[in-house]
């Protein structure tokens, strides 16, 4: 795992998250960068690199766009679902477009569930942005997500193949 | 180094990874929003200048194509000359609105005691509850001073870092406003609520309050020295849990999610 080129990718898409990526946005429903990053690093890298990985992206997510002001709840679901995907992958292999539009769909909508009730801790969670959090803006991720796929894996020199298979070592 | 670290077990790496995303989520909330100013501070520059992109491309519309006659060498020219005219054309209107923005601010005689401390948004939050701002500490910044989008009040200062300052803004559930209601005396507690809307509690209902009543940050000396405007009612009816009340829900009066630039109400330097 090139962690240098991980931490330059992250930190540009961090930064294009909170600014340029309002002018692709649709009725304001922007597409989340830092979710299509968790669900190539979970299914295109070593398991044990993807935890890392997994945890690192969800701080750059409520480093930069914190729900309620609160840092931790994107951490702790992208960790988890990040983790989770990397396992799931280890028996399943997910390579085909249409398969990698629905991962990150379903990731993005799990993220975004587990984020607003574990928000229930710190904070009253704003239910306004929820739907579009919920399902909007995984469903704009998961189509723009599979063609992002091939500049990442282009920068951090990972073959789009993607890792072999093998039995799921974490639990 | 590197045999140690495949030598952890991938569950005890999961486990601390999780671990410090639990800290994370329950160290005090100092702590956590030094991370965020510290973030928005070292990259202000890239952020405000995305924001001001983001927000042109919504509302500017492209610039007039080029006449491509002539040669090759006067075409890249003339196209140069173009582009410089255009960066000086924008950073005038720039400080034309700055200036704008100040002199209407102090067309309000009772302004005058106040000063303002032009700031810009470097990151608005995705939930529109808090937005950070590139001024901080060493501008005179301090936390619980009052902010202005677009002439009204929008939110409060709610930590701030040498360089940085995160604002609360007037919908945060987090957030409590003192608020009078329209022409009454009667001041109240505005407190923000999720969906860009914020309550107004235990007004009687013998206060004639309607849709389309303002409401006003209420006057506090050497903090805000007149009251200005916030909100607008835009639902008013009897509470159902207490009907000698009123459930009031009132809207920011500005777009907070089109702004670019805010003002700090900061202490005068004459008070």
């Amino acid at each position: 795992m090139r962690w240098f080129r991980f931490a330059v990718l992250v930190l540009i898409a961090t930064i294009l998250q909170t600014s340029l990526v309002g002018m692709v946005s649709l009725r304001g429903v922007r597409p989340d960068l830092l979710l299509i990053l968790l669900v190539f690093f979970a299914i295109s890298i070593d398991p044990r690199d993807a935890i890392v990985a997994s945890f690192a992206v969800g701080f750059a997510a409520d480093l930069s766009n914190p729900i309620r002001g609160l840092m931790g709840p994107q951490i702790i679901s992208f960790g988890i679902l990040g983790t989770l995907l990397s396992d799931v992958h280890s028996i399943m292999s997910i390579q085909r477009m249409a398969h990698l539009a629905v991962t990150v769909f379903v990731i993005g909508s799990l993220t975004a569930l587990l984020s607003y009730l574990l928000t229930f801790f710190r904070a009253e969670p704003a239910t306004a942005h929820f739907a579009a959090q919920l399902l909007w803006q995984p469903l704009y991720s998961a189509v723009l997500g599979p063609f992002l796929f091939f500049p990442i894996a282009w920068w951090m020199r990972i073959s789009r193949k993607g890792r072999k298979r093998r039995r799921p070592g974490l639990w | 180094m590197m045999q140690k670290w495949t030598r952890v077990s991938r569950r005890m790496l999961f486990t601390w990874c999780l671990l410090g995303g639990l800290i994370c989520m329950f160290a005090p909330p100092s702590l956590t929003n030094k991370l965020q100013l510290a973030y928005t501070y070292a990259f202000s520059w890239p952020l405000a200048a995305g924001q001001r992109v983001s927000l042109a491309s919504r509302a500017v519309s492209p610039l007039g194509g080029v006449n491509d006659t002539g040669s090759g060498e006067t075409v890249t020219e003339r196209q140069r000359r173009m582009n410089r005219i255009a960066n000086l054309e924008a950073q005038l209107r720039e400080t034309r609105q700055q200036i704008d923005q100040l002199g209407r601010i102090r067309a309000v005689p009772q302004w005058d005691r106040m000063s303002f401390l032009p700031a810009d948004i470097t990151i608005s939050g995705q939930t529109q509850d808090v937005l950070f701002i590139n001024r901080g500490q060493q501008d005179g910044v301090a936390v619980g001073q009052y902010v202005m989008g677009d002439m009204s009040i929008i939110g409060t200062v709610s930590s701030v870092s040498a360089q940085t300052a995160k604002v609360k803004l007037i919908t945060d559930p987090a957030s409590k406003v003192p608020v009078t209601l329209g022409e009454s005396d009667l001041a109240r507690v505005m407190e923000g609520r999720p969906g860009n809307v914020a309550k107004v509690p235990f007004v009687p209902t013998s206060y004639p309050v309607a849709k389309g009543t303002k409401v006003y940050a209420k006057k506090i000396p050497g903090l805000l020295d007149a009251p200005i405007i916030a909100a607008q009612v835009i639902q008013c009816r009897s509470d159902p849990e207490n009907p000698s009340l009123l459930d009031i829900t009132v809207q920011p009066v500005c777009d907070i999610s089109a702004l670019s630039r805010v003002t700090v109400i900061v202490p005068s330097p004459h008070q």
